[in-house]
């Protein structure tokens, strides 16, 4: 085995679960993990370098059960669900799906899913690596609602790039392969009951394949490979390079429960003609009116290429003082450039303004830039 | 941080670490670190295990050495990992009653408590110990999991006067017999007036602590959290330097002596969809505590109907089966999967399998008998008692 630099050894243990895909990703040549929700991640198969032209070229699988999902239902389904974010989900249609953001009473961001409406008040949150079910049962207690809350047995693969929509066609057929964006179909494949939905975490073409029975996850995957054999799909890790060039967001690097949705560029998903009540209505409208102390920025950062993932936050330094710090930073092989995000200071945060960061090798000179970096309207993914 | 020389023929590295570890972690930005990270790497932590979305010292030499370790001498474990949900303000107590079916009117300022969490269902949120800081104000030192949204999320239209966060806080744990010498020699002779679950808030120079005679090896032990983060490498340094004749080591949390000594682990032994009459906590529950608190109802249906299944002890015969289990071992009896082993080590004192497993109500008798399938074929086990050691716990009330 060759060394992988920027990891080290974990324990496999009882507490880290294992998506229902964990044996056939690690047949296929799984190298390296991640921990996320409690659960093993599948994060390197080959240099994310070779994964990423795999990812844009042809396509990829990704073994995203960690992808754990918080179920809504009830009566009170819908009113609780909308309670829940600041996104108006009046406008959401059963069968489309939302990125929202989940917000405490002070507006701080307790998780990003993805939003699928499943029925007028059936709801699924696709929550990112922080126990969104802890918080939604939690607000539950008190909400004097009538909704259950509770994770079901549901296990996500992504299957995402230029081919996926050849190979989700060949799977399902034209209905699944025309799906418009952020749309799904409840549908299964020979008793395989599964969700697919028009989503992804690469801005490129891509599907999620949401498997609704664990027991079925070695066969779907099988199923997928064989599928994509003439598309020349190949399994590999969620790609840290395309989804920065996308301006695609992390939790917990990204942003945490410290920051609001307007500092983390986000404050779209703010409605702010939304009528009904929801958790940090009255401080997200005040954060809006006063205006952001900081701001989540694009950053180019000068100097050699640096590698495929940050194995810790970098300090951004203005007049030699730290004011902030990198969240992401690699190098994109298609821009030919080091691209990233720091949350800095809002007076440091106009374009063209001028940043050291704090490098283990030593300072580079950055500069802020707009971001998205690559494809600014979404054009290849809706495509 | 380059992984050492490994046996190609053992992907998961077994040998190496004595327990199967992922063969590469990516170490990223969102992983955080404590304090003490940077001092336990350069002391030897060579693999680690992922808590609270921060890493956790889980080897460095094997876990039978460590043990031995432990049980004669004294060890410091980086714990970082135990986050703290603080709670304040006027209706703070009111607020952690809630939380937990334990009555905490019977909890002094400055006493511990171990206590579960419970949702309206009776299902078990974490298992923390509780301090109280004074009468409205709490520490829940929490296993893993996000406890933190819970207990904001309950805050929400709770009408209670409350906050809720997390502070700065990172413990260490000091355990084992000559643990009090060492603290002694830290803190001066105080810290023989600290009896077993009760804190001292104290300062060792310039650094802010917190003490407790707590800890997770029912050896004799204490934690002390550090209320400044800054601090952590010094604070880190002073321990080493304190316990020097006292042959202390960092060593990693043992999964084998908490084993021994019945203490659950959440994640493993007990999840959320557990109640804690299954687990063997129902001593924490006091049904008519008069505070209100989240799944009374349900609570009293289930101790009223007993329990659907149970977690029991169990000894697995044969050799050896390593310091831990990487995976929930099935359980059959007559060929059915009827349950699963929760956590497995070997003890090098009793020379036995030993461990725990959920099972239904009519196999958790002593003495009955099954099956484990495990890494090394089908075995019989047996119900016994727990714990499997010192049941009174006697040595670290000592």
């Amino acid at each position: 085995m060759t060394e992988i630099p920027g990891t080290i050894p974990v324990f496999l243990a009882t507490w880290y679960r294992r998506s229902p895909y964990f044996e056939a990703s690690w047949a296929s040549g799984a190298k390296a993990a991640d921990i996320y929700n409690n659960m093993i991640l599948p994060s390197y198969f080959d240099d994310p370098v070779n994964e990423y032209w795999q990812l844009v070229n042809h396509v990829a699988l990704w073994d995203v059960g960690v992808e754990r999902q918080v179920e809504i239902e009830g009566p009170d389904g819908f009113d609780f669900t909308n309670y829940l974010t600041p996104r108006d989900l009046s406008t959401c249609k059963v069968g489309e799906g939302r990125y929202v953001v989940i917000t405490d009473e002070k507006g701080g961001i307790i998780n990003d899913p993805v939003l699928l409406r499943l029925g007028e008040n059936h709801f699924w949150l696709s929550a990112s690596d922080s126990d969104l079910l802890l918080w939604a049962k939690g607000v539950a207690v008190n909400a004097e609602m009538d909704v259950e809350v509770r994770e079901p047995d549901v296990s996500p693969m992504q299957i995402q790039g230029p081919k996926s929509k050849d190979v989700v066609g060949a799977l399902f057929g034209p209905k699944v392969r025309d799906l418009p964006y952020y749309h799904f179909l409840e549908t299964s494949l020979d008793g395989i009951p599964v969700v697919v939905t028009r989503t992804g975490w690469s801005a490129e073409v891509g599907f999620e394949i949401y498997l609704r029975d664990g027991s079925r996850g070695p066969e779907l995957w099988h199923r997928v490979m064989d599928a994509g054999k003439p598309y020349h799909i190949r399994p590999t890790g969620p790609s840290d390079i395309r989804r920065i060039e996308a301006g695609i967001l992390n939790y917990t690097s990204d942003m945490t429960l410290e920051n609001n949705p307007y500092e983390v560029g986000l404050g779209w998903l703010v409605d702010d003609a939304k009528e009904a009540d929801f958790i940090g209505k009255t401080a997200l409208r005040k954060i809006k009116k006063d205006g952001v102390k900081r701001k989540l920025v694009g950053v180019e950062i000068h100097g050699s290429p640096l590698g495929s993932w940050l194995t810790e936050f970098w300090p951004v330094l203005a007049s030699g003082r730290v004011i902030g710090k990198l969240t992401a930073g690699v190098h994109s092989p298609r821009l030919r450039k080091n691209i990233g995000y720091a949350m800095v200071p809002i007076e440091h945060a106009r374009l063209g303004t001028r940043l050291v960061v704090r490098a283990p090798s030593g300072d580079r000179d950055a500069t802020v830039v707009k971001k998205p970096f690559f494809d600014p309207k979404k054009d290849v993914p809706k495509s | 941080m380059a992984r050492r020389e490994t046996d190609v023929s053992d992907p998961w590295q077994t040998k190496e670490y004595g327990g199967p570890v992922l063969p590469a972690f990516r170490l990223t930005p969102w992983i955080q670190r404590s304090p003490y990270f940077e001092a336990a790497h350069r002391s030897g932590a060579r693999a680690y295990d992922l808590y609270n979305h921060m890493l956790m010292p889980g080897v460095y030499t094997n876990p039978v050495d460590e043990y031995w370790h432990l049980v004669n001498h004294v060890a410091v474990w980086d714990v970082g990992v135990e986050r703290q949900v603080e709670i304040s303000g006027p209706d703070g107590a009111k607020f952690a009653e809630l939380l937990t079916p334990r009555d905490l009117s019977q909890c002094k300022v400055g006493e511990c408590k171990y206590v579960a969490l419970t949702t309206p269902d009776g299902g078990i949120i974490n298992d923390p110990v509780l301090l109280r800081l004074s009468e409205n104000h709490f520490w829940l030192s929490l296993s893993d999991w996000d406890v933190i949204f819970w207990a904001k999320g309950v805050a929400v239209n709770a009408g209670l006067d409350v906050d809720v966060r997390e502070p700065d806080v990172a413990p260490l744990q000091i355990q084992g017999p000559k643990s009090k010498d060492l603290m002694v020699g830290l803190f001066g002779s105080k810290i023989l007036d600290i009896p077993y679950y009760h804190l001292i808030e104290t300062k060792l120079d310039r650094i802010p602590v917190v003490i407790t005679r707590t800890g997770w090896t029912a050896e004799v032990g204490y934690e002390i959290y550090l209320r400044d983060s800054a601090y952590g490498p010094e604070l880190w340094d002073r321990v080493m330097a304190a316990g020097k004749d006292h042959n202390i080591r960092p060593i990693a949390p043992s999964e084998i002596r908490r084993i021994e000594a019945g203490i659950l682990n959440y994640s493993s032994d007990i999840m959320l969809d557990n109640n804690p009459y299954e687990v063997g906590l129902g001593w924490t529950v006091d049904l008519d505590k008069k505070a209100d608190f989240l799944g009374r109802e349900a609570l009293r249906r289930i101790k009223a109907e007993g329990v659907k299944r149970k977690l029991v002890g169990v000894e697995v015969e044969g050799d050896s089966l390593g310091a831990w289990a990487p995976e929930f071992l099935p359980v059959l009896a007559e060929g059915r999967r009827i349950g699963h082993v929760t956590s497995l080590t070997f003890s090098p004192r009793l020379e036995k399998n030993i461990g725990f497993a959920l099972v239904p109500t009519d196999h958790a008798k002593i003495g009955t008998r099954f099956r484990v399938t495990t890494s090394k074929g089908e075995r019989s086990a047996t119900v016994v008692k727990k714990p499997f050691v010192d049941p009174k716990k006697d040595i670290p009330k000592a």
